[in-house]
């Protein structure tokens, strides 16, 4: 009943976000220099499409109007045509949803597991040599420009030591189907999650590492020592299960810079997912992609968080709710 | 200061920042070719003429770089200032008035929050045209909630501080406390949070002009690794540079504001401090035979600061018979709490024994120090909750916040006899609950559920589990009522006398050993000042702080009378220490106690004083 | 004479909020009543103990009369004067008058000032004289709670001890000579040993300013030693009043009573028996009907469960809020 009552809650806490995402980008067109049809049309547009334009957005109409047309266009799904391919911008990204989907989760994946493991692993000894050298890594590793890092990454293992695909998801003349095709795209993926880790792998080092070392600094890991449980029982049973909890909730807020790493990444790798359709767009002046697409992000980021909140209800106790 | 920059990420990145800056200053100065003149042939690798080499149009690497560190700093600068600022007075405002308006501020702060940085400065450069101005107010404009949220934690911490209520009921002024206050004391966190900021910035600026929307007109880290990325098999030094700059520069900021962070956070500090601990000895299986059920000789323990070694507990010893109670009372740092540690062995990271014998029924589990093993085994490990267990105070997170208090017990009981199975354990549980009068049903609650008299009963049963011959119980009421309290003091009483425990308690408070135990040890500055029946330490009590503690205690019966006060504060004890501890308050104190380490007077029947004169106390 | 402080009715009731979007899907507020109609005197230069168990409301009092919180309902006066109602530079003017001494001396001066500065902070805030009077009075105020100001005036707080911190906290209560100190738990977090030392500066002080105090604590034992009338609260209501002498040797609430059994000390030849009390402490949030202490009480009776007893005068300026006030203080124990 009561857990009824907080996912309620915090799914209702889900409109401002979407209201003020929108809102926001209605008025930064609006604040923008230029003819907004033409932000809207694209600035070759003929006469006609122009016109139509101006009626669906009502832009001769009181500015509210505007606003509420606006919000119930989006609300329905509608995010405008591409200026280039003259298709609806939701279409256009949802078919490149699962290429980056691919990417993002699967470097997040590795990302959490490899970070909490390390992270754990470090923090039995806080303040030894290791956990130094460790940390001063981690921290180092979040700080490397992800597309930087991308481009050195084929520099030696595509450039120097031609072991890897750098381009692409699939090689032009690989086999479509089968184990092969999944083995394609697996080669063709190492670089891409590989770089793209360096976004999210060092903050989960440091994360699990804080948060663990701190558990065992509580009173009830001295009660269960002192009850006589091995320290491997210990770390794992009762410390880790305790930690792991900040890391679930930092899952949600860290998406935003992994979807940025991943616009970079993908830019980089001509991986044709999200970010490589929005880099195009940013070429071609394709303002509705753009626009839709900071929406999208948005949107999903918040869901990630309402998502990360709502296990985080659902494992801690304590959440009051 | 000095103490911060000691630490050598701090300083290391420091100085790479204070570099940065200074070449930032100096581009104009320094004698280096134009960043945009095409003079040299392009594509040159590094080289004695071009350090770096040169770019696709015969530009000096070199010269982009230190002339691209400008952009890079004045982004970071510019806008974690407007960001932090923006922050710090919204959050400020936010948590200090809190209300209605605290509560449309921080969800506003919370959403903004979600909006990814990079996404909604891309739209705004796409829509407003990629100037330098567009990108750090973009980046400005979506990192303010980070400052915000964190300055409104702070101020919500620091408005409920005393000093802030105390400046207010004198008749301070809302924009006094804030500004004299509470800005100043939240502060740090928000510096250590902008020099990430600035890295954020910097990253962002880089990312945007890597895709081509950096400004056209400047010399952008970001975009030589755009323009390299196109020669990357024909001039890799046209990224590769670039990039490093980048990341050292970004580096550097992280690692300040983690290291700030760090040294800020004492509780992180303290982690990292370890003490070293004896090994193991090994023993042979001891023959039973009667003996007091606790025997401890010339115990020591010593805390690892960062400034100085504590002799938390100096040389303690005494016996306790079966079924006795013997409480151990003193003031805070007088180290009863970690000698009852060192007797479980289960101490803080920076603590370790150093000294001295344990012996629990005739079998020794501390010998000189060292952890004893029988037959391979550690002997503390074959006794401890079995037949030696412990009460700690019930502070709320003595007990895993996260498991039920069934789970807990029951994973307790079958450690220890996994044969049982879960039925028994549950039994045992039921069994304990009913003895110390908490409803069965409260079995399945978690800690946070449960009353703080609830959660200390809980501790009870837990440390009576295994039916132990010896209690250990370190101030097992303080945070409790006073009518609970006595509720408890008298369980666990009642308790000791119907299964015939030996119990030792510590605490600090002398009313309590008064009611509970038979024999008292007062300790003072690491060691047993006194040690005596207890009927005698009240009536006769030989010690002159003991004598001194007992004129200060305040009293419900008897007549009332003037209390008298103990000058000075509390000896620690480090380094090598002459004479008597208690010297520098003692009313007594001669040439002879500030020269000579008194010796242990016996001045009767079980009673044994740390005093030159003792005798003439009697 | 007139009275310093004067209490009638006095009330503070919080509403626990659940936030709009709560109140949207119909989750309503609860109320909490701290501090449930009391009355209370206090006459200048005396020294009146407030006792009580942590959620008694003995705070929240301390916060009415000092006005740092609003009171709900009821009328409180001092001075003669209606402070209740008091905004702006009214209040500020009153809180010239009316000092507060804080329980946690850790936690009461800002790290950032130096002791001579935190010390004369009230004087500032008043306008009251220019920096170097303000400098003298800090520094005579230091001198009064024996601390030389050559030796403490310079220092941070984090070079004090605790007993040191809660002195300065009491000179900065002194420097504006304020007619009433209200001190909240001012020796319950330090060391036994200092405990004495600060509460003998603080009766040395009266005897010198005549200034009163309200003295908040859970302790009987120190109520007694600071006090010369006490008011027991339990669960936002004063349950007992009387002089301490009286009231601690024989309470006429059965609380009173258990709450001095329960003071553990050594009480030479006797080894006293407990009452098995009917467990924990109920909350404001959720009062008892009839008397609220007759869940746990031993001698509670079918009327104690229906209806609220009123004040039983027991002589003199005694009363108890029990129904059986004057059965109870004739009785030499509360076993039955």
């Amino acid at each position: 009943m009561r857990l009824r009552r907080y996912v309620l809650l915090r799914v209702l806490q889900f409109v401002p976000v979407t209201l003020v995402v929108i809102v926001l980008n209605f008025l930064l067109i609006h604040l923008a220099p230029g003819d907004i049809s033409l932000l809207l049309a694209g600035e070759n547009a003929d006469p006609a499409y122009l016109a139509l334009v101006r009626e669906k957005f009502g832009l001769d109409k009181p500015f509210l109007e505007q606003l509420w047309r606006y919000l119930v266009q989006v609300a329905s799904g509608d995010l405008g045509l591409s200026f280039r391919s003259r298709q609806p911008v939701l279409g256009e990204i949802l078919e490149k949803v699962p290429a980056t989907l691919l990417l993002v989760g699967t470097s997040l994946l590795l990302s959490v597991a490899i970070g909490t493991w390390v992270g754990t692993w470090i923090a039995r000894r806080p303040g030894s040599t290791l956990d130094s050298a460790v940390s001063f890594g981690a921290v180092a590793l979040f700080s490397v420009p992800v597309f930087w890092f991308g481009l050195m990454l084929i520099l030696l293992f595509t450039v120097e030591i031609p072991i890897l695909p750098a381009m692409g998801m699939t090689s032009l003349d690989g086999p479509r189907s089968g184990i092969g095709y999944v083995l394609d795209i697996a080669r063709h993926m190492v670089l891409p999650v590989a770089a793209l880790m360096t976004v999210s792998v060092g903050q989960y080092v440091r994360l699990a590492r804080t948060s663990v070392a701190d558990v065992l600094g509580e009173h009830f890991i001295t009660t269960v020592r002192a009850i006589g449980f091995p320290e491997r029982t210990v770390l794992q049973h009762y410390a880790l299960r305790n930690a792991l909890l900040p890391v679930v909730t930092v899952l949600g807020l860290q998406l935003g810079l992994v979807l940025t790493g991943a616009v970079l990444t993908e830019t980089v790798f001509s991986w044709p997912g999200l970010g490589r359709m929005i880099y195009e767009a940013i070429l071609a002046r394709d303002t509705p992609v753009i626009m839709g697409a900071f929406i999208v992000m948005s949107l999903t980021v918040a869901l990630a968080s309402l998502v990360t909140d709502l296990v985080y209800a659902a494992l801690d106790p304590r959440v009051a709710l | 200061m000095r103490q911060v920059l000691r630490r050598p990420a701090i300083a290391l990145s420091a100085l790479v920042l204070v570099f940065a800056l200074a070449v930032a200053l100096a581009a104009p100065w320094l004698p280096l070719p134009d960043p945009t003149a095409m003079a040299a042939s392009p594509y040159e690798p590094p080289g004695a003429a071009h350090w770096l080499g040169t770019d696709n149009f015969g530009r000096d690497i070199l010269s982009r770089l230190v002339w691209g560190t400008r952009l890079a700093l004045m982004v970071a600068i510019v806008s974690s200032l407007i960001s932090s600022l923006l922050g710090i007075v919204l959050g400020s405002l936010s948590g200090y008035f809190g209300g209605w308006i605290d509560g449309i501020a921080s969800r506003a702060f919370d959403v903004f929050l979600l909006i990814p940085t990079f996404f909604l400065v891309l739209l705004i450069v796409a829509l407003f045209g990629s100037g330098i101005q567009y990108t750090m107010v973009a980046i400005a404009l979506t990192t303010w909630p980070r400052s915000a949220r964190i300055m409104r934690s702070q101020v919500l911490t620091l408005k409920s501080r005393t000093y802030v209520q105390a400046a207010l009921s004198a008749g301070a002024s809302h924009p006094w406390v804030l500004a004299r206050h509470i800005v100043p004391n939240g502060l740090a966190p928000i510096v250590t949070d902008g020099t990430i900021l600035m890295g954020l910035a910097i990253l962002t600026e880089a990312g945007l002009s890597f895709l081509g929307l950096g400004d056209q007109n400047a010399t952008s880290w970001g975009r030589m690794i755009f323009e390299g990325q196109r020669h990357l098999r024909l001039a890799p030094w046209m990224s590769i540079f670039p990039g490093l700059a980048l990341l050292i520069l970004v580096a550097a900021l992280n690692l300040l504001g983690d290291g700030l962070n760090q040294a800020l956070n004492p509780q992180l500090q303290r982690q990292s401090l370890r003490a070293k601990r004896r090994e193991p000895v090994d023993r042979p299986s001891p023959q039973a035979a009667a003996a007091p059920i606790l025997e401890v000789r010339d115990l020591r323990m010593e805390y690892r600061l960062e400034a100085a070694t504590i002799r938390a507990v100096d040389g303690v010893s005494f016996a306790l018979p079966a079924g006795g109670s013997l409480g151990i009372v003193g003031e805070s740092g007088c180290g009863k709490s970690s000698m009852g540690a060192a007797l479980l062995q289960v101490m803080a990271p920076n603590a370790a024994i150093t000294g001295g014998d344990v012996v629990f029924a005739g079998r020794p589990i501390l010998s000189e120090g060292h952890p004893v093993r029988i037959d391979g085994q550690e002997a503390i490990r074959t006794i401890r909750w079995t037949r030696l267990s412990t009460i700690f105070q019930s502070a709320i997170n003595a007990l895993n916040p996260v498991m039920t208090v069934q789970q807990q017990l029951v994973e307790a009981y079958l450690l220890h006899r996994p044969e049982a199975g879960r039925t028994a354990a549950l039994a045992r549980i039921g069994e304990l609950f009913d003895v110390i009068g908490i409803p069965r049903r409260r079995m399945a609650s978690y800690p946070h559920e449960l009353s703080g008299g609830m959660r200390q009963r809980v501790m009870i049963a837990l440390s009576l589990l295994h039916e132990p011959e010896l209690v250990i119980a370190d101030e097992p009421t303080t945070a409790l009522d006073v009518l609970i309290q006595d509720q408890i003091l008298g369980e666990i009483d009642e308790l000791r006398r119907r299964l015939g425990l030996a119990l030792i308690l510590i605490t600090h408070d002398m009313g309590i050993v008064a009611e509970t135990c038979e024999r008292v040890a007062v300790m003072y500055a690491g060691e047993i000042v006194e040690l005596a029946p207890v009927e005698r330490i009240f009536e006769r009590p030989g010690h002159p702080y003991t004598q001194a503690l007992i004129a200060s205690l305040p009293t419900v019966s008897g007549p009332r009378r003037v209390l008298s006060a103990l000058p000075g504060e509390p000896f620690v004890p480090t380094g090598t220490i002459a004479g008597c501890r208690f010297a520098p308050r003692c009313r007594m104190a001669a040439d002879i106690c500030r020269e000579t380490v008194p010796p242990r007077v016996i001045t009767g029947e079980g009673h044994e004083v740390l005093c030159h004169f003792a005798e003439a106390s009697r | 004479m007139t009275p310093l402080v004067e209490a009638r009715n006095l009330s503070k009731h919080y509403t626990l909020g659940r936030g709009w979007l709560s109140s949207l899907i119909g989750i309503g507020a609860e109320t909490l009543r701290a501090v449930d109609d009391i009355d209370l005197t206090l006459r200048p230069g005396e020294i009146l103990a407030l006792v009580g168990e942590s959620g008694s409301g003995k705070t929240t009092t301390g916060k009415l009369i000092t006005r740092q919180e609003q009171p709900s309902g009821g009328s409180l006066r001092f001075d003669g004067g209606d402070i209740a109602g008091l905004s702006g530079t009214a209040l500020k003017a009153y809180r010239r008058r009316v000092q507060m001494i804080f329980q946690n001396p850790f936690e009461s001066l800002d790290p950032r000032h130096r002791v001579i500065n935190t010390v004369a902070e009230p004087l500032a805030i008043h306008g009251i004289g220019n920096a170097q009077e303000r400098r003298e009075r800090a520094e005579a105020a230091l001198a009064h709670v024996e601390l030389p100001p050559a030796r403490f005036a310079e220092r941070y707080p984090a070079d004090l001890s605790g007993g040191q911190l809660q002195r300065v906290s009491i000179a900065r209560a002194l420097v504006l000579e304020p007619k009433l100190i209200v001190a909240d738990e001012p020796v319950s977090m330090l060391d036994v040993s200092v405990r004495s030392g600060v509460m003998n500066l603080m009766l040395a002080l009266r005897d010198r300013t005549e200034v009163a105090y309200l003295y908040i604590t859970h302790d009987l034992a120190v109520a007694r030693y600071m006090s010369s009338r006490t008011a027991v609260m339990y669960l936002g209501a004063i349950v007992e009043e009387g002089p301490t002498e009286d009231l601690i040797a024989r309470g006429g609430h059965p609380y009173t009573r258990l709450l001095v059994a329960a003071v553990p000390e050594h009480r030479p030849g006797t080894r006293r028996k407990r009452i098995r009390l009917a467990g924990d402490a109920a909350s404001v949030q959720s009062l008892p009907s009839g008397c609220r202490f007759h869940p746990r009480c031993p001698l509670a009776t079918d009327l104690c469960k229906t209806t609220a007893p009123s004040k039983v005068s027991l002589g003199g300026d005694r009363w108890a809020a029990c129904h059986y006030a004057t059965d109870v203080v004739a009785r030499e124990s509360l076993m039955p």
